[in-house]
């Protein structure tokens, strides 16, 4: 069966693509070959594939679902060979033909103070009393994880993983020193007072970038509605170490406000895009150098003149020299602090800091008529792809990973019909250019329950995604009828050529 | 033969003058309002119009004799509404392609009645004449609007306590949005009243750019004067209205004064609630995508 390969270059917004029909339902999981231990080097550049991996490539690995809570977390991040994942309240790792996961990093519990358990109140963190009767009750020191990156700082002989804390008690910058576990390397709050969260990492030359969140940062990409949030941007050239200094002004100079949810490097630039549920999401970028902090400016506004329909960016990647935005509306693509419903939208910015709208809804701007260069309307021409949570590069193709709502729609509209015809499930994509895209995966390989391609990691090993399963759609698919509403599980699944052989064999 | 281009939008929200501006391009032919989308037969638009209120027929009756006889006399009126009464049973669609005959296959029809937004049915009529059909989704801010509706009531009399112009601006968006999310992508477009007006020239080429039509600079010049219409001005005593009637008073467009349209903040209290009350959630979110803040 191939993908759907749909034309580019329309003049005006083309029709919706047609989906591609579903793959067949994946069966018995296919083993991953064991890799040998790569060594910890810059990676290579590799000549392009001709084609992008073809549906059915990617499968579940032998690995069982990694332990935890997935509510809206599931990054994944690949070292030496081995994979880690934030899962609820730790992080865990494991090599490919492991049969377990290993704990990477679990933060012990800690006492709350005065300030810390009013907090904790809050947010409802604390059930058994008022903040004041909380003192001393011992409670996770982490609430979850931002982001992986792949960085190389000045005590690093070798680029290291990096991955940051979401706490009450202030975030953290964690390490991977041995490849197995990660520790803290940094001070609580990376040196900023009631920096607790920490939304976006990126490397941008020389510097590890991080952009604190607030608190009710919880579920990634969900950002906050809060208008008064200051965008916080910090950055280190010695991560190990620490050394984290303020790279922007609070507003970025302007009056902007609100939670960056994503951070990239691209075209000697770093990018930061700031999430607004009223307005829309704004991107900024500023060069990265010594002199602090960083002259940022402003490349879109106004969520692409999308509006409330594209409050926030979910994920963000470079690829030759283009760097690619994915917009929309968390979780079922609205909710009660926006707009909606909506499907997500993809966007592209040049070196000069020009935009196009690659997949979307056409719109008159103040920089000209914006139609979807790709022909494909919002959510890849389906209207329950409500996000783009992962975009990464293998092999020289673009892909992105899709989270769809439908079947958590079909769910809402008849909990109790245990005849429920469930559809839906995510898709994942492929582009060499932005404009011409092909099927990777659709309709979650047959399986409604898989409803977002999380996180995305490439290495010269192979392409891994990080899959989120609902419970709740997969026992009503199973004809188990209704269950009680559960945070999503994690499969993860890869494409290598170890893989394809299997297949074939 | 051309798709028409249906500009989507409540009443009092710029539709006389965008249509003007737009059906003034020399592809297009604008029509007055002709309501057409209110029955399934143009005895069924008939019979909905109180006979006392040619507020709704007027501009069809305008349309066919300046079509049929070149003119809109007393007379010609007259002889129009004849004509619409032998032929109670005509779909829209028939009367439609009566008027893209009379006006030439080369022209696109604009046509941009508010009645058409007043329910999902009267939408979906418009989709079933014309599935390829091109839609303009028109906003304005709703609190101006509804200071616009009010003074509008007012100036005929009617009571302000019983009109609720927050309501009819939130029902006639979500007809749209709802038509909207069955349309093909590239048939359906929106844009901000105040928006455009401000910046005509940014805006109209992109428009005519969406639909094919030429955005060259004649073009342009001649969509910047809606007066030269021949709907562009009162009409006969049986058939006086087709338009917004400020408009038909005072055509020519003020481009310097449009540029200076204000858009007030969504925040803080609106005109006819009573104790400062403010928009209704729905309206406010519904305002925010298209761009209101």
């Amino acid at each position: 069966m191939t993908g759907k390969t749909t034309k580019k270059g329309a003049s005006k917004a083309a029709k919706p693509a047609k989906a591609a029909k579903p793959a067949a339902k994946s069966g018995a999981k296919t083993k991953v070959a064991k890799a040998a231990k790569p060594k910890r080097a810059a990676p290579r550049r590799r000549a392009a594939a001709k084609t992008p991996l073809k549906i059915g490539a990617l499968v579940p690995m032998t690995l069982p679902p990694p332990p935890g809570t997935f509510r809206g977390q599931g990054s994944l991040a690949i070292l030496d060979g081995r994979l880690f994942i934030a899962a609820g309240d730790k992080v865990v790792s494991a090599a490919p033909d492991d049969r377990r996961w290993k704990v990477a990093y679990e933060p012990p519990k800690r006492a709350l103070g005065d300030k810390s358990a009013a907090l904790a109140e809050t947010l409802g963190l604390v059930k058994d009393g008022p903040a004041a009767k909380m003192m001393g009750v011992e409670v996770a020191g982490a609430l979850g994880f931002g982001p992986f990156a792949s960085f190389q700082g000045k005590s690093d002989k070798m680029p290291a993983l990096y991955c940051s804390t979401q706490s009450i008690f202030g975030a953290h910058i964690l390490r991977s020193a041995d490849g197995e576990t990660l520790e803290p390397v940094s001070d609580p709050g990376l040196g900023q007072s009631d920096l607790r969260a920490v939304a976006a990492l990126a490397p941008a030359g020389e510097w590890l970038v991080a952009a604190g969140a607030p608190i009710h940062y919880r579920q990634r990409h969900r950002g906050t509605v809060n208008r008064s949030d200051p965008v916080r941007i910090v950055a280190s050239t010695d991560p190990a170490k620490g050394g984290w200094e303020a790279v922007a002004e609070p507003g970025l100079g302007s009056d902007v406000t609100g939670g960056v949810t994503a951070l990239c490097a691209a075209h000697g630039h770093v990018y930061a895009a700031v999430m607004n549920a009223d307005l829309g999401f704004s991107l900024w970028r500023a060069e990265p150098g010594p002199d602090l902090p960083w002259k940022w400016s402003e490349v879109v506004d106004r969520g692409g003149h999308g509006y409330s329909l594209s409050p926030g960016v979910s994920a963000m990647v470079e690829h030759n020299g283009t760097l690619y935005v994915a917009a929309g509306i968390s979780e079922y693509g609205y909710g009660k602090d926006y707009a909606g419903p909506s499907a997500a939208e993809l966007l592209r910015v040049d070196a000069d800091g020009n935009w196009d709208l690659l997949m979307g809804r056409p719109r008159f701007t103040p920089g000209g008529l914006k139609v979807p260069l790709s022909g494909m309307g919002a959510g890849f021409g389906g209207g329950y792809h409500s996000l783009i949570p992962s975009l990464t590069v293998y092999d020289g193709w673009l892909y992105a990973g899709t989270r769809n709502c439908e079947s958590e729609f079909i769910i809402r509209g008849g909990a109790e019909d245990e005849t429920l015809e469930m559809a839906g499930g995510a898709a994942l994509w492929a582009s060499k250019d932005g404009l011409d895209w092909t099927q990777v995966m659709t309709d979650g390989d047959g399986n409604p329950a898989l409803t977002a391609v999380r996180s995305l990691a490439a290495t010269d090993t192979g392409l891994f995604a990080a899959m989120a399963i609902n419970p709740q759609v997969l026992a009503h698919d199973m004809g188990l009828g209704a269950t009680e509403k559960a945070a999503d599980e994690i499969e993860v699944w890869a494409a290598t050529k170890a893989v394809k052989s299997a297949k074939k064999g | 033969m051309r798709e028409p281009l249906f500009i989507l939008a409540p009443p009092r929200s710029y539709t006389s003058v965008v249509g003007g501006i737009l059906g003034q391009h020399p592809e297009a032919y604008g029509l007055p309002e002709v309501n057409l989308s209110k029955g399934d037969t143009l005895g069924d638009l008939w019979d909905s119009v109180p006979i006392s209120v040619n507020f709704s027929t007027s501009g069809l009756l305008r349309l066919l004799a300046e079509l049929h006889e070149g003119n809109q006399s007393e007379d010609a009126v007259l002889r129009a509404r004849k004509w619409v009464l032998q032929r109670p049973h005509w779909t829209p669609k028939q009367v439609f392609d009566h008027i893209q005959d009379c006006v030439g296959p080369d022209r696109m029809l604009v046509e941009k009645s508010p009645h058409n937004t007043f329910t999902a049915q009267n939408l979906r009529r418009l989709v079933r004449c014309f599935p390829r059909a091109n839609f303009l989704h028109l906003t304005r801010h709703p609190k101006t609007h509804g200071k616009s509706m009010l003074d509008l009531m007012r100036s005929y009399g009617e009571d302000r306590d019983i009109i609720d112009p927050e309501r009819n601006w939130y029902r006639s968006h979500k007809n749209i949005i709802e038509l909207a999310e069955s349309l093909p992508t590239a048939q359906y477009m929106q844009i901000r009243g105040e928006t455009l007006l401000r910046a005509p020239l940014v805006y109209l080429p992109q428009i005519c750019e969406w639909l094919d039509i030429d955005s060259g600079k004649d073009a342009i010049d001649a969509m910047m004067h809606p007066e030269t219409s021949p709907y562009a001005m009162p009409g006969p005593p049986s058939a006086p209205f087709g338009n917004d009637p400020n408009y038909l008073l005072e055509p020519v467009l003020d481009f310097d004064r449009l540029a200076r349209i204000s858009e007030p903040e969504l925040d803080g209290a609106v005109a006819w609630k009573k104790d400062g009350g403010t928009l209704a959630r729905g309206t406010f979110r519904m305002a925010r995508r298209f761009g209101y803040a």
